[in-house]
């Protein structure tokens, strides 16, 4: 607690700081400082740029009343590791002038273990770290010492983790954390930072844990944005997917050309190489000036690229969502968007890297890849004025993450059951665990499960005088070891044989080079060499390129959000009310639709039927994103299919679906409807995810997790060698084995909740029976069914090129009858 | 189950993923890898147990099927070390009783020598090949053939084919690999995966189960 004099004299020491720095505090700053010095927690809404990292350190630093201090005192969680350095930069600034003598480091899967070995004999007030690392700190035997004296945690762009498993190993530790802080008599302030979302006292809640109070506050959003596209001076009435982009360049180049600094966003991996090559072929004088960033490129290139965009040394940068977050990039005044936003919220935050100044307007400027990403682009703009953002929740019951942390806490300081389980219990993922849950997860640890009692041999974790500990040395380096690995994947290094990293690529794509094979990868046309010891040793090659890797990271489908802005805008462009200039130059792509089926809306659900020599197509659009789209193809067809023996291929995007049926077949509204009832739908999700493989590919992450499967080592042994398996064998192993394992079950609930997103499916599926069914017969493909037609064609035929000549072909037959 | 005629004979490939020579009452499989699960167990990864006793009826069924008279794995037939005393050793032991009167043939593998300081099976190790009729049977290739030699039969790579034609699920299949030279068998255990070949490799692939065997064409794959 503290005296209104204290407090003034706080304030006035920050003001006096801010008007050295030519600034003046927020209102919202001095709120949120008020309330942490009432020994309050809470979460702070405010976008990058607003002064929010200030408005959480301040309030620590002025509380030492520049009183000396020794041990770790805050933790600053932040997402990403690529953050740190320049937060930790950033905390530091005000430190000295303030008169506060704490010191500032980091902590990530980047520090090396001379300086982390350092930080524990003589650590730091302020300690920066990923919920990764923060696990690795709590999986050692002094970790209480370490955390007795933490009294702070701010947790830094909170909704990066809602939704995630990382969000949930996050709340896992902060449950710990409370524990050791409650033990040594003192509380526990917790601060989160977070963009807008849609329910932010239900992202603060899950932040601290059910039942517990905390202040919201919200900065004034008074940021503006500017959404517009790169309009294609014509446009083809029959879009396909994937080969308009690469034509825009010179559109692109020019923009990059006009401007001093420029991000280019992709939605994936290889497209980013991709474009980086042609942006760097056409101008091979920008060669110096211009990089490519993205998660897989090893850190220290990384590094290199992102301080140059801060010196303004770079003209151009095309990157991933891994420059989606934090930092300030001051140069930046132009972001380019290629391809769909996919999410209006994303879409603002990458808008947000540029005019990184308060009050400043944020730009972005998508360029679309095909012409209904034109639709997408006007759609997300009216959806931002609005405001109308993706909701996020937090997970709940990810038995995995649990058992993971569970064999940490072993392997730290070890852990009483009985303790633990009301410390979890306290958290929002774990507020529902059932008893019996809790001592599966136990059992699961200690003995290997149920069915486990046939090895005797099991060890894991084990029961010494009342504390659960971790039953060997060995046991907890790789322990140790995987707590990282969560979020990637087997990945394979790629180094020159001279010496000198490039980064990582998935195992996937390596093992199907060979030697010689030529490929791109971070931006530079590379020689496969040799593959040893999970290092790809490579050269560079004087060939063109083959092959761009591709990368398993998730493909975020179009958000509910935008798919409803989407149809909301075909409302307003019916009307004649939208002056939206996208709209305009879709207008013969629209009208060709409109003469040859109709229009979709959001009144009706748009159907087209049509007889081809490939048989019958049935194209649905329920604009719902790709991810809903394919649930509710295939749940129709297993309704089908249970009708009457057929077999159907199902292709889908981010707007619709398509059916082929080869054999014939008379669909009528009442059997459609009947397929694509709300009714039953969990039953009959359930038995079509049992046919389907959904479920073992969601037991990837859950096999990791839990500790099934051993991360791969950089150099392998003779045991880790033996110990290697890949989680699907693991999965088909455990469901002929042990089918009752939770974690078969938690893959299945996870196939439902996020694969299939049960609970947006039935939204999706009772929105499409409230509306009227429009069953359209045209007599050909027409523009919105096309792009589905191109795309089954290219997963059938055997190579690109007579892929594209078909597609080609077909879009000319089309064009010529649309004239 | 597929007939294939190599060197005037006839031998007979199975969905099981084994392989069986009539003319001389002989049942091939390679790669069992008994003892896999004890050891994830042992290191903390919690497998249940069953897997190598699925091996041994399914070991049991071809056996009978087949009336073969003796049985011969190529290589790992071990995962890595057993303890003499412990379960799977035991149940090792009792089911190689049992087999008799078919008699238990073993050419050495990378994986067994690694286990050659635990328990060791009654069984009549034939060291790193056996040559019968026009064939050598080997665990690995690699040494084992040479031009103008005797025909291999080995284990070891556990060849599995990737379907593309299911594009997203892309489920993989374990294939015989057949090459001028030798055939490589898909692995037998339960528990074991599976290494990628593709069209660039060469060779026949004969893809081995649920239900029969069949020749996979070449060019499934669009890569």
């Amino acid at each position: 607690m503290i005296d209104e004099a204290a407090e003034g004299g706080r304030l006035s020491s920050a003001r006096a700081w801010f008007a050295s720095q030519g600034r003046a505090t927020f209102d919202f700053q001095e709120q949120v400082w008020r309330a942490y010095w009432r020994g309050e927690s809470g979460l702070l809404n405010a976008g990058t740029g607003t002064g929010k990292t200030l408005a959480a350190w301040l309030g620590p630093v002025l509380e030492t009343d520049g009183a000396p201090a020794s041990g770790l005192k805050v933790l600053w969680i932040t997402p990403l590791r690529a953050l740190a350095r320049d937060l930790e930069k950033a905390l530091q600034e005000p430190l000295k002038a303030l008169g506060c003598a704490w010191r500032v480091e980091q902590r990530t899967g980047d520090t090396s273990s001379s300086r982390r070995a350092r930080q524990r004999a003589k650590p730091p007030q302020a300690l920066i770290t990923t919920p990764e690392s923060l696990s690795v700190l709590l999986s050692y035997k002094d970790c209480r010492t370490q955390f007795q004296g933490v009294h702070t945690i701010i947790v830094d762009e909170w909704h990066e983790f809602l939704g995630s498993k990382r969000g949930v190993q996050l709340e896992l530790a902060l449950a710990r954390l409370r524990g050791i802080a409650s033990g040594h008599g003192h509380g526990l302030r917790i601060w989160g930072l977070s963009a807008t979302l849609p329910d932010l006292p239900r992202a603060l809640q899950t932040l601290l844990g059910p039942g517990r109070e905390g202040r919201l506050i919200r900065a004034p959003q008074p940021k503006r944005y500017d959404i517009d596209a790169i309009l294609p001076l014509a446009l083809e009435r029959f879009p396909w997917s994937g080969h308009l982009g690469l034509q825009l360049v010179p559109q692109v180049i020019e923009r990059i050309e006009r401007s001093r600094s420029t991000l280019l966003f992709t939605n994936t991996r290889s497209q980013a190489e991709l474009w980086y090559r042609a942006i760097v072929s056409a101008r091979m004088d920008w060669l110096t000036t211009t990089a490519i960033h993205h998660g897989s490129i090893d850190a220290k290139i990384r590094r290199r690229v992102e301080d140059g965009i801060k010196e303004g040394s770079l003209r151009c940068v095309v990157c991933t969502s891994s420059l989606d977050l934090g930092v300030d990039f001051p140069p930046v005044d132009q972001v380019l968007q290629i391809g769909s936003p996919k999410s209006v919220s994303r879409l603002l935050q990458r808008a947000g890297r540029s005019g990184h100044a308060p009050g400043e307007i944020s730009r972005i400027t998508v360029v679309p890849t095909h012409a209904w990403e034109l639709v997408e682009c006007a759609a997300a703009r009216h959806a931002a004025a609005a405001m109308d953002l993706e909701p996020r929740r937090g997970l709940t019951l990810a038995l995995d993450v649990l058992a993971q942390h569970l064999v940490t806490l072993a392997t730290g300081e070890g852990f009483d059951a009985e303790e633990l389980l009301a410390e979890v219990r306290g958290t929002h993922a774990f507020a529902m665990l059932k008893d019996a849950q809790w001592s599966w997860v136990m059992d699961f640890i200690t003995r290997g499960g149920n069915a486990l009692q046939g090895y005797p041999e099991f060890r894991r974790v084990a029961l010494k005088e009342g504390i659960y500990r971790i039953a060997g040395d060995d046991l907890a380096r790789r322990h140790r070891r995987a707590i990282g690995t969560i979020t990637s994947d087997a990945s394979i290094s790629v180094k020159y044989l001279t010496g000198g990293m490039l980064g990582n690529i998935e195992e996937s794509f390596v093992s199907r080079l060979k030697p010689r094979d030529v490929f791109i990868f971070g931006g530079r046309v590379l020689e496969l060499v040799r593959v040893r010891d999970s290092t790809a040793y490579v050269r560079l090659a004087r060939a063109k390129s083959k092959y761009v890797p591709r990368w398993l990271g998730t493909r975020l489908p179009l958000s509910a959000s935008l798919g409803r802005a989407l149809l909301a805008l075909l409302d307003r462009n019916q009307l004649a009310i939208s002056d939206d200039p996208e709209m305009r130059l879709m207008a013969p792509l629209l009208r060709v639709q409109a003469e040859w089926s109709r229009l979709p809306d959001s009144a009706h659900l748009l159907i087209e039927q049509h007889q081809s020599r490939e048989g019958l197509h049935l194209f649905v659009f329920p604009f719902a994103g790709r991810l809903l789209n394919e649930g509710v193809a295939t749940l129709m067809c297993a309704r089908a299919a249970r009708e009457k023996p057929l077999t159907f291929s199902i292709t889908t995007n981010e707007y619709g679906f398509e059916l082929l049926c080869e054999q014939p077949l008379d669909v009528g509204e009442p059997r459609l409807m009947r397929w694509a009832s709300p009714e039953g739908l969990l039953e009959d999700l359930v038995s079509s995810i049992n046919a389907s493989e959904l479920a073992r590919r969601q037991f990837r992450d859950i096999a990791r997790i839990s500790g099934l499967v051993d991360p791969g080592t950089p150099r392998r042994g003779k045991t880790a060698r033996q110990l290697q398996v890949s989680s699907g064998l693991m999965f088909d192993v455990l469901q002929r084995h042990d089918p009752h394992n939770l974690l078969l079950e938690q893959a299945s609930r996870e196939v439902l909740e996020a694969q299939l997103a049960y609970r947006e499916l039935k939204e999706v599926l009772q929105r499409m029976a409230a509306q009227r069914w429009a069953l359209m017969r045209p007599p050909r493909f027409t523009p919105l069914s096309f792009p589905l037609w191109a795309d089954r064609l290219q997963t059938q035929t055997l190579s690109t090129e007579s892929w594209r000549t078909r597609v080609q072909r077909e879009a000319l037959r089309l064009e010529r009858r649309a004239c | 189950m597929l007939a294939r005629e190599i060197r005037g004979e006839t031998l007979l490939l199975h969905p099981e993923r084994a392989l069986s020579w009539p003319a001389h009452r002989m049942l091939v499989v390679a790669d069992t890898h008994f003892g896999k699960s004890s050891i994830f167990a042992r290191h903390g990864i919690a497998v249940p147990a069953g897997t190598d006793e699925l091996d041994r009826q399914r070991i049991n069924a071809l056996l009978q099927a087949t009336g073969s008279e003796r049985l011969l794995v190529l290589g790992d037939f071990l995962h890595g070390p057993v303890a003499p005393d412990s379960e799977v050793a035991v149940q090792l032991s009792e089911w190689l009783q049992r087999l008799r009167p078919v008699q238990l043939l073993l050419v050495t593998g990378n994986h067994d020598r690694t286990a050659a300081t635990g328990w060791h099976s009654a069984a009549d190790w034939e060291g790193d090949y056996l040559d019968e009729g026009p064939f050598r049977f080997a665990h690995e290739a690699a040494g084992a053939t040479k031009p103008g030699g005797a025909y291999v039969f080995c284990g070891h790579i556990h060849p599995v084919v990737e379907l593309a034609a299911f594009r997203k699920r892309r489920p993989r299949i374990p294939v015989f690999w057949e090459r001028p030279e030798s055939m490589v068998l898909p692995s037998f255990g339960f528990f074991t995966g599976g290494f990628r070949i593709g069209q660039n490799d060469g060779g026949r692939v004969f893809a081995a189960g649920p239900e029969c065997v069949v020749e996979l064409p070449w060019g499934v794959r669009p890569r």
